[in-house]
């Protein structure tokens, strides 16, 4: 019975099983599959059970149920959940419990969706293999040699292994998009602003974004309708009404005008990859789409700006972490403190804390980033790099203006490859960023984005269909995913 | 370029991280070598573009057309608000000395 949001939603409203049964099942797949996958670092157990048995008797009473009634949702283990540990896959917040809910996992609650716990992720969303979560790397359920992507690979594998039917994410550079690439589901990134990032452990807070995975693109919609929407304890939530995002699945796609960047198609792209994306292309155009080419032209320089811009942003909000308010406290041994070789002035008992709890409770990704960060935003450099990058960030959104000018919305490949290998990729920091080089530019530019599953490679790994949309037009995206999805599976 | 190892010890200070050697001399090479990529932004003609440091213009939340009314509303409680920290004492957190 591993069914679809939009199944299992309308079996509990009707009553034909109940919200218990779906979460003893859910319970059931985890139980029997994480030790492999390595999926969940936490499974709220009791605490899902009770929700169950509160939707069950809501119905009882004779009561409405909400649009995801009895939907068992994973949530990444950066968003806080209000008794429930939430770790962002550090050392540094290994047993900490926040007191209160993040903005999506209160809409959750109220939409009576099911919350079996938190999904492993790259520690502090940095990372594009799940392998810098300080709890051991996720599993590709499609070969558990592979990578599941990252920073979401754990809410990624949650989904495609049939845990879950949905799963929320955060997006910072491809964090949903492109582990959704790599394990076959789909993997929504909407505009910057549509979704309230209040108890999201922030990453870069100008490019995090929360959205969903799901087994497909309605089951996406309507978790999107559930978490979109106006909040006041975050001023970058926007106030846009929120568009019928499953009504605009299964519209017509006639007449819609998709463009086609040649700078996605270029060196370094998988031939089946490529080939996959471009078969896809070809099927929306015999549907009735009308296909133009479009430059995007700063499209290479996105890896670079990315990793300017985002660490400098990482480098500030990770400065909380300190051993004081929450987390991880390390007592440095007094006698070898701050008083290394070369008589640096010997810092105080606090900062020597502050200084030993950040080396012991970060690892080793983080610490580059912070440091990068850092650099960038330090006296004399600035200007060279972080003030440049916000230029270039400035050509990147204009190439999308004009490309919008022209086409409704841009078709083009997730990721340059399928899943690559565990351990593939972890001694070459470079080579694993420049795995992000096509969602980059849509964060950078604040717009939605969309990760569906198209024609797989002949050793049969995923490969993801990109559809980017302008701001605030996310149901022009769910309009194409849905025939594309469609259309394979007629 | 490689960081030279005074200017990553310089950042190690700013960011509060205190280091081991061979973590200080392998992340100079690993931070140099990203720093040299992200250089070819240097090649980028920028002249009159003006800084993105945010995409979403951040106006104040609002209600209607005028300022929110400022309501008292239920926080968190300060047992709470200090069950997390590693330690509290007197009712607040605690932290080492810092004054010499």
């Amino acid at each position: 019975m591993n069914e679809d949001v939009i199944a299992i939603a309308g079996r509990v409203q009707r009553g034909e099983t109940t919200a218990v049964a779906v979460a003893e099942h859910a319970l059931g797949r985890i139980d029997a599959m994480n030790g492999e996958l390595n999926a969940f670092l936490t499974v709220a157990r009791e605490e899902v059970l009770e929700q169950a048995r509160a939707i069950d008797a809501k119905r009882a009473r004779g009561e409405a149920l909400g649009p995801l009634a009895g939907v068992p949702i994973a949530l990444k283990d950066a968003l806080c959940t209000r008794g429930v540990r939430t770790t962002c896959g550090s050392k540094i917040l290994e047993h900490w419990v926040p007191p209160y809910d993040a903005t999506v996992v209160t809409k959750l609650r109220q939409a009576d969706a099911l919350l079996p716990g938190k999904t492993n992720m790259d520690e502090f969303a940095m990372g594009s293999s799940n392998e810098s979560s300080a709890f051991g790397p996720v599993k590709n359920p499609r070969d558990l040699a592979r990578a599941p992507g990252g920073s979401s690979g754990g809410s990624a594998v949650a989904v495609a292994a049939g845990m879950t039917p949905a799963a929320l994410g955060s997006d910072t550079g491809g964090s949903i998009r492109q582990p959704a690439s790599f394990t076959g589901t789909v993997g929504v990134k909407p505009t910057y602003g549509r979704v309230s990032r209040f108890g999201l452990v922030a990453f870069a807070s100008s490019l995090d974004q929360i959205g969903p995975f799901a087994t497909d693109v309605r089951g996406a919609a309507r978790v999107l309708s559930v978490i979109a929407g106006k909040d006041e304890r975050d001023m970058t939530c926007l106030a846009a009404p929120a568009d019928d995002f499953e009504g605009a699945c299964g519209a017509s796609v006639k007449g819609l005008r998709i463009g086609v960047p040649e700078e996605y198609f270029a060196k370094g792209l998988d031939p089946e990859v490529e080939a996959s994306v471009r078969a896809a292309i070809a099927r929306l155009e015999a549907d009735g789409c009308i296909v133009k080419k479009v430059h995007l032209a700063h499209t290479r320089h996105a890896v670079a700006t990315y990793y300017v811009l985002a660490t400098a942003e990482a480098s500030s909000n990770l400065a909380r972490f300190d051993g004081v308010r929450y987390g991880l406290r390390v007592e440095p041994d007094r006698r070898a403190a701050g008083s290394g070789v070369g008589a640096a002035p010997t810092k105080s008992a606090l900062r020597a804390m502050y200084g030993a709890t950040r080396d012991a409770g970060f690892g080793a990704e983080v610490k580059r980033r912070i440091l990068l960060g850092t650099f960038v935003l330090s006296a004399g450099y600035y200007d060279a790099y972080y003030l440049k990058a916000q230029k270039v960030r400035t050509l990147i959104r204009r190439d999308f203006d004009a490309a919008f000018g022209e086409v409704d919305a841009i078709v083009c490949p997730t990721a340059p490859t399928p899943a690559f290998l565990l351990g593939e990729k972890t001694s070459d920091p470079l080579s694993m960023y420049l795995s992000d080089v096509y969602t980059l530019p849509a964060s950078l530019a604040g717009l939605p984005a969309i990760s569906v599953p198209c024609a797989p490679t002949a050793a049969g790994l995923p490969v993801g269909l990109q559809i980017i949309a302008p701001a605030l037009r996310e149901a022009t995206m769910f309009t194409l995913a849905s025939a594309w999805e469609g259309s394979t599976r007629s | 370029m490689d960081l030279d190892l005074d200017q990553l010890r310089h950042m190690a200070v700013l960011a509060e991280l205190s280091l081991g050697e061979d973590e200080e001399r392998r992340l100079a090479v690993e931070i140099g070598r990203i720093v040299a990529y992200v250089a070819e932004l240097e090649m980028i003609d920028t002249t009159n573009i003006p800084p993105t440091a945010h995409v979403a213009g951040i106006e104040p939340v609002r209600s209607g057309d005028g300022w929110r009314d400022d309501v008292a509303k239920p926080g968190l409680s300060h047992d709470e608000a200090l069950a997390g920290a590693p330690r509290a004492e007197h009712e607040g957190f605690a932290v080492p000395g810092f004054i010499e």
